[in-house]
């Protein structure tokens, strides 16, 4: 086995990315898959910011009030819709499940109609899928929470201080997760490459 | 630090409190006749910046004398957040001190008589100093650092409020009041808080309703109150 195999494969040049806006614009092109993109982005924002409110989600759902009560409370919650995030970090957590969705729906197109097992193209492509969503929520958590915590998180690894270590108040956390949603989507879209989708070419 | 937001059926008056845990806790408790939001906040945290600055002055006009705040300090996030919190309880000690000699009362402020639209925060507990150093806390937040914070906070109390500066500064560097700090910080885990700020705890009418973490919106404290 050559070393250049072990090398990760990353979008290094404009092909890249638009091998990769191609063939996302192809998959969710199907109304199938634009509707499973945009239910899992819709759910992975709500596993967010629910998340950080349990209580108060819990609330909404089951306390004696009327519907509107309910709504704002819920809704009150979501980026753009509340006052929980700042604007930076509104737009990240957005962007964040947004590709959660697209990187999904190429997923489970690329795994259902290629029929791709779960090799090391696929092994690679879920595990950083699920880094992902796993960093998307801990920015999420920084971002309505301030750096608390972040530094709850790293002082059980002795890092005392951890609230100044990090310029952005823990998004980074939510930068690292499109950086994975990213390099996950550009792995389904390489794996896909001298392919079709639809019957277009990739 | 916390902050508790009460909202009274009694109309008694809107007012902003400093609340320190320990001896006065069974008064607290007992005047709590009507609404009340806890949260925890601290001086140093973005998103409670955020909550006191655009939350808070919202509920003081829409939701006028039915509902006061009061605060509890529960510093975890940046380390100058600790100093801070010994400065606001040494502040409010004192400022309460004051209160008591000028009155010859428990430090209860104006509690007898309605609020004016335009008082400060903490007029009716007579915590108006301790409270303009919080909200310069929160407006100046990228200022601070723990190499600075005393000498801002002595600067600060010096020029615009009618403490004893150098005397606040102390008693916080010797950690004079410490028991008030830890108090909260205890208490903050006996909630399981965790080490999340803001965190708000709602009350009505003496009854707790739920929590809340991060900055929300008035119109969510709203509905969680039914206000």
């Amino acid at each position: 086995m050559s070393i250049a195999r072990l090398r990760p494969r990353l979008p290094t040049s404009a092909d890249d990315w638009r091998l990769m806006g191609r063939t996302a614009r192809l998959v969710l092109g199907s109304p199938a898959y634009a509707a499973l993109a945009l239910v899992t982005a819709v759910v992975a924002l709500s596993a967010f910011v629910f998340g950080q409110n349990v209580e108060l989600a819990r609330f909404a759902l089951t306390a004696p009030l009327g519907f509107e009560d309910r709504a704002t409370i819920l809704l009150g919650l979501y980026p753009f819709l509340g006052t929980n995030y700042g604007p930076v970090a509104e737009v990240l957590l957005v962007a964040v499940a947004g590709l959660a969705g697209v990187d999904v729906a190429m997923v489970t197109y690329h795994f259902r109609e290629h029929e791709v097992g779960v090799g090391s193209d696929g092994a690679t492509t879920g595990g950083s899928s699920a880094v992902g969503l796993v960093l998307g929520a801990l920015g999420a958590g920084c971002a309505a929470c301030g750096s608390a915590v972040l530094a709850g998180l790293l002082s059980l690894f002795g890092v005392a201080g951890a609230g100044t270590l990090l310029p952005l108040d823990g998004l980074e956390f939510s930068l690292l997760a499109l950086a994975a949603l990213l390099l996950s989507i550009y792995w389904i879209a390489d794996g896909m490459r001298g392919g079709e989708i639809r019957g277009c070419p990739v | 630090m916390y902050q508790h937001l009460r909202v009274r059926r009694s109309g008694r008056g809107y007012d902003y409190q400093i609340d320190r845990r320990g001896g006065n806790r069974g008064d607290d408790d007992r005047r709590n006749d009507g609404l009340r939001d806890r949260g925890r906040i601290a001086s140093s945290c973005p998103r409670c910046a955020a909550f006191e600055t655009e939350t808070v002055p919202k509920l003081r006009e829409q939701a006028g004398d039915r509902v006061s705040f009061v605060l509890r300090s529960y510093p975890v996030v940046y380390p100058w957040g600790e100093p801070a919190t010994q400065a606001i309880e040494a502040a409010f000690a004192r400022e309460m001190e004051v209160g008591e000699m000028g009155s010859g009362e428990s430090g209860e402020g104006n509690e007898s008589g309605g609020v004016p639209a335009d008082a400060p925060y903490g007029f009716r507990q007579g915590s108006e100093a301790t409270w303009a150093l919080v909200r310069h806390y929160f407006e100046e937040q990228s200022q601070f650092g723990e190499e600075n914070v005393f000498e801002k906070t002595r600067t600060f109390l010096a020029e615009e409020t009618d403490l004893d500066a150098e005397a606040v500064v102390d008693d916080a560097e010797a950690k004079q009041y410490d028991d008030a700090v830890q108090a909260d910080l205890s208490a903050g885990e006996a909630a399981d808080v965790g080490r999340t700020t803001p965190t708000i705890f709602l009350f009505r009418d003496g009854e707790f309703r739920t929590s809340a973490k991060g900055s929300i919106s008035f119109e969510v404290v709203e509905a969680a109150l039914e206000l």
